[in-house]
């Protein structure tokens, strides 16, 4: 029997499901692997419960709260589906304000009719099976984990830094350029290839951090090579304000 | 010394372009930013590449590739892979003929090491199918690449073996080394190939001492003979210094990376999405990365960072030097080079002798 599997999304731009969709010429080996029991970008939901969740977005509302815990009894596995969902991604810049603040902020004098919270990734809410990261998801990565589930084996999540992809790809560091970017590769979990820095680019963080990451010293080469302190903490929490040891960052 | 030639570059570039037919050259290319790599080359005159320190990844890619597929599986016809399912696997050998140009003696050196671990215990088809058909024509350093480099505290700012050539600069000329017969066959090959002349012989004495005079400073970088730091570590192994090191290192596995003599691997498994085929492979690791040393039941013997540096410094003198009498580092410093945080081997070192010797008193 086939798995079912549903896709479901909270505060994101709906970009990770797109990415999926993106997947032109694997989409056929997708849908016929699964039964898709919901995909909002994609079709009209089924009702009934589901082997699988991928979940995007992440939780900044209380009404997602109850809506999350009811897909997380209903599915055997649930996938964090992009780095809304695995990590609160740019929505917890939010966090360093007041919820009340953030509404009169975005929504004025209409701000009665909503309500907010800080936001979070979805771990912090229900447990978490496994993480596709990456703002946005990479069509690859999805593959992999996809694949995994299926055969099924353990999903390969790389727990180590961006500058491992760095050196394999045999990347000049844009350190060594030394032309104002301030790469956070070596507190950043790789998969992605170090996408960023292979274009001259800095990490940003987008996929979370490694365990163990040392702020201290990453704020510190940042400092050295110029940027100041209050940014490059800023920095650091840009994509990753929600995580758990984000506060040690000061 | 081996055997000595002297043979005109145009020469020696003439035969090089012959072998380029059948072989792919590779030579260290600039990348801007005073950053080196090896890549492939048409001809020898990349052997001179200006200003060129230790590339940033070393030439062991060429026969460890940092990404290399293992084997290739796939199911029987109209089946799919899964848990127990039948499979036909099939090992994947790649082996390129390769002439690595210009390879530098501290790298010479760390190949001769790879070559070691990879015969030990089992004959690693991968790397020596890679490793055999490669020629090496080395190139001497005639000073110290930078300020960084401490190659002649480790001994390996020259090479006795490990080349099929190396040549030494000589004007419009190289002095050739041969190493092996392969070189000489090389050589055969070159037109006007001359022994050195009384007046040769008297530059290259007067050349060699003026190396040794070069690279006397650098052998002073660390302050212990390289015989003392097997013990030197192990005797430091509780010492407060990798504590302070640990706290600076931001473990991101860089020096594991573009070090010479690291040989570490994963292997991961890759199945298709039809899931009728898939792919071992393995790629570099490092044991200053945290998962390095996890094992089912998720122990982790090298849980703290402080634990995997030392490990590394462990491994690279006691270790090494246990199993194959040879302390397995270069002093190429491409682990400095690249490190963001200015963590330097020597520097660790000479702190742990001077911390030891204060304990002692």
């Amino acid at each position: 029997m086939k798995p079912k599997v549903g896709f479901f999304s909270f505060t994101s731009c709906e970009g990770c499901q797109l990415q999926v969709l993106n997947m032109e010429e694997q989409l056929l080996d997708i849908a016929g692997a699964v039964d898709l029991v919901t995909f909002r970008e994609a079709m009209d939901p089924i009702d009934g419960d589901y082997d699988v969740a991928f979940v995007e977005g992440s939780i900044s509302r209380e009404s997602e709260i109850t809506v999350l815990r009811e897909i997380r009894r209903k599915a055997g596995v649930l996938v964090a589906l992009g780095a809304c969902a695995a990590s609160g991604c740019v929505n917890a810049i939010k966090n360093r304000f007041t919820p009340e603040e953030n509404l009169h902020e975005v929504y004025a004098e209409g701000a009665r009719h909503f309500d907010t919270i800080d936001v979070k990734p979805l771990d912090q809410v229900v447990s978490v099976d496994h993480y596709l990261r990456t703002c946005p998801i990479t069509r690859e990565e999805f593959a992999r984990l996809f694949t995994s589930l299926l055969l099924p084996r353990r999903p390969y999540d790389p727990n180590f830094a961006v500058c491992v992809d760095c050196r394999i790809a045999e990347n000049v560091c844009v350190y060594d350029m030394d032309e104002g970017e301030y790469c956070m590769g070596p507190v950043t979990r790789a998969g992605c290839g170090a996408l960023c820095p292979t274009f001259e680019s800095s990490c940003i963080g987008c996929r979370g951090f490694i365990d163990q990451p040392n702020f201290a010293s990453m704020i510190k080469v940042m400092e050295d090579y110029g940027m100041p302190r209050e940014d490059a903490i800023g920095r650091l929490k840009m994509f990753n304000a929600a995580l758990p040891g984000a506060e040690e960052v000061e | 010394m081996n055997a000595t030639k002297v043979v005109s570059k145009r020469a020696f570039d003439v035969m090089i372009r012959a072998l380029g037919e059948a072989s792919e050259l590779v030579a260290p290319v600039s990348r801007g930013y005073d950053r080196f790599s090896f890549a492939e080359v048409e001809d020898a005159s990349a052997l001179q590449c200006e200003g060129y320190i230790p590339t940033i990844n070393p030439p062991k890619k060429y026969f460890l590739p940092a990404e290399e597929v293992l084997v290739e599986f796939s199911a029987p016809d109209g089946a799919t892979l899964g848990s127990g399912s039948e499979f036909r696997a099939d090992a994947v050998v790649d082996s390129p003929t390769r002439v690595l140009l210009g390879v530098r003696t501290c790298d010479i050196r760390a190949i001769a090491m790879s070559d070691r671990a990879y015969a030990d215990t089992y004959e690693d088809d991968n790397y020596f199918a890679k490793r055999e058909r490669a020629t090496i024509v080395g190139l001497s350093c005639l000073e110290p690449c930078d300020d960084h480099a401490f190659c002649a505290a480790m001994g390996a700012e020259n090479a006795e073996e490990g080349y099929d050539l190396l040549l030494t600069d000589w004007g419009d000329s190289w002095m050739v080394s041969v190493g092996t017969e392969r070189g000489d066959e090389m050589l055969a090959a070159c037109d006007g190939v001359g022994e050195p002349t009384a007046e040769d012989r008297e530059q290259w004495a007067s050349l060699q001492s003026d190396r040794r005079a070069a690279f006397a400073p650098v052998a002073e970088k660390i302050s212990v003979e390289k015989e003392r730091l097997p013990d030197l570590v192990d005797e430091g192994e509780g010492s407060s210094l990798w504590t302070e090191y640990g706290d600076l290192c931001l473990g991101c596995g860089r020096c594991n990376m573009v070090c010479p003599t690291c040989f570490c691997f994963d292997v991961e498994d890759e199945v298709s999405l039809d899931r009728t085929s898939g792919e071992r492979k393995r790629r570099w690791d490092g044991c200053t990365l945290l998962e390095f040393a996890l094992v089912a039941g998720d122990e982790n013997f090298r849980s703290e960072r402080k634990d995997r540096l030392r490990h590394k410094l462990y491994h690279k003198t006691r270790s090494t030097f246990d199993r194959y009498e040879e302390i397995f580092c270069t002093g190429c410093a491409r682990c400095f080079r690249t490190c963001l945080v200015d963590i330097y081997h020597p520097d660790m070192y000479n702190a742990l002798e001077e911390r030891l010797g204060g304990d002692s008193s």
